[in-house]
């Protein structure tokens, strides 16, 4: 890949195969997270996801929705660590809430980006990049988020409809696992069953998510564990959360 | 006198064999001797021989019902009351001689334990016990599905033994830390080697 530099010292990349120089522009605008789920929430609605406010999972924004009976599918926004004005999804399509799921058993694709689901043409046509690994400006020329929705539009299926993926998602013991810890925080959740004498409760509700929510999700780790520690408790009470919410929404 | 660990076994062994108890294999030799014979609803009796090195050649008898097969489990989920003690604080050889007063004991202990509804539904509703029931099962399905390079997570295998003692093969242990692992599970040797020990029971039982 060829290199020229900008005055200020950012990278303006010609891709292979193309003459022209890519309509690639650096405003100087850094992006954040609020102008992002700003700008993308109405498309991600408009295909039937759920904004969730965040600020456990990591996420610059995080949706989901349900795609049938304990499977569901969500997108992560991720703003790229170098290029602050960059930025992508990560679709996360297993039978749990939780996100960002690696290795062990559980399938490579089900935790995979819009553009490694799509040609080398199609990169180039949505990208303007025929890489493996691309990323959208919010800050360019296009109107990104009716291009981040047709290209959600394209991968989706390819995703979701892929036998092979459901299968091995279904057989991943990790995430049956999860499920189950979901499963039975909501159960703890819904029949108010809860120790005393909690430590890693917050004081008040985060991310919107009511206070019982991080009570039972605390109470199950004890009686796995005998101990746990905030993160967890906070990680599995917010996919617990998502899980009933996407449920209650669409049905079981 | 003090009795040997397989000199009890050998004494108790035919006592309880003929309420339908099998000595448990354990690799082990430090836990309690365990006996064990599956029940209805997906439960387990489990006859646990303690004290086997007091001077004075007793030991103790207790019985548990569990749906795992990790018969000392304890947990904040887990009714208290699933273990029975027996009348007699300690056994001796010369007590199991007069057979009919353990077996007629264990019998009326099953049947007390099985006719109470609460802790039959404690045991059913506990979370513990539900989720080291699904690990014992998917150690036994991945030792019948899988050959041992078919397993993740291989290169991090660092508690199972070198090589096998008795007959509950290596595989087992590899196949129970593997488990461990990629359900991100607290884990150290013991913990492997009683899972291992625990789904090898459950298969032996199942299979009885």
């Amino acid at each position: 890949m060829q290199e020229d530099y900008l005055p200020y010292g950012r990278i303006l990349y010609k891709t292979s195969g193309y003459n022209e120089i890519i309509d690639y522009l650096w405003t100087g605008m850094k992006l954040n997270k609020r102008d992002l789920i700003k700008a993308l929430r109405p498309g991600f609605e408009a295909m039937g996801y759920h904004y969730f406010k965040d600020s456990i999972s990591g996420a610059q924004g995080l949706f989901g929705k349900k795609i049938a009976k304990d499977l569901y599918l969500q997108a992560a926004l991720t703003i790229h660590r170098f290029y602050d004005d960059q930025f992508t999804v990560d679709l996360c399509f297993t039978n749990t809430t939780s996100i960002y799921h690696s290795g062990l058993d559980i399938p490579d694709c089900s935790n995979i980006r819009p553009c490694q689901l799509l040609s080398v043409e199609e990169r180039i046509k949505y990208y303007h990049c025929d890489k493996n690994d691309c990323w959208w400006s919010l800050y360019g020329s296009e109107d990104i988020r009716s291009v981040v929705v047709e290209v959600l539009s394209i991968v989706e299926p390819r995703l979701v409809n892929n036998s092979d993926l459901l299968r091995r998602i279904r057989e991943s013991i990790h995430l049956q696992t999860e499920e189950l810890l979901e499963k039975w925080i909501i159960d703890n959740y819904t029949q108010k069953r809860f120790l005393s004498n909690l430590k890693y409760t917050p004081d008040r509700p985060l991310d919107d998510i009511p206070l019982d929510w991080f009570r039972a999700s605390e109470t199950i780790l004890l009686f796995l564990f005998n101990e746990t520690a905030f993160p967890k408790v906070r990680c599995l009470a917010s996919d617990s959360f998502r899980r009933y919410t996407l449920d209650s929404m669409y049905g079981e | 006198m003090k009795l040997k660990r397989q000199a009890i076994v050998n004494i108790i062994t035919p006592v309880v064999e003929r309420l339908g108890y099998h000595y448990m294999e354990d690799i082990s030799g430090n836990t309690p001797i365990v006996f064990a014979k599956k029940s209805k609803d997906d439960l387990y009796f489990f006859i646990l021989v303690g004290g086997v090195a007091s001077v004075n050649g007793s030991f103790s008898i207790e019985l548990t019902l569990s749906p795992s097969t990790n018969a000392g489990l304890k947990g904040l989920d887990i009714p208290s009351n699933n273990i029975r003690q027996f009348p007699k604080s300690f056994w001796t050889a010369e007590m199991l001689s007069e057979d009919s007063t353990l077996t007629e004991s264990l019998t009326h202990k099953e049947n007390e334990m099985l006719n109470d509804e609460t802790l039959i539904e404690e045991l059913k509703q506990s979370k513990k016990l539900l989720l080291e029931v699904q690990l014992e099962k998917w150690v036994i399905s991945w030792y019948q599905e899988k050959d041992e390079s078919q397993l993740p997570l291989l290169s991090f295998i660092r508690y199972t033994p070198k090589e096998s003692a008795g007959s509950i093969d290596l595989k087992w242990y590899v196949v129970a830390e593997v488990v461990l692992r990629v359900t991100w599970m607290p884990i150290d040797k013991d913990r492997v080697y009683s899972l291992a020990t625990q789904a090898y029971w459950r298969h032996c039982l199942e299979s009885t």
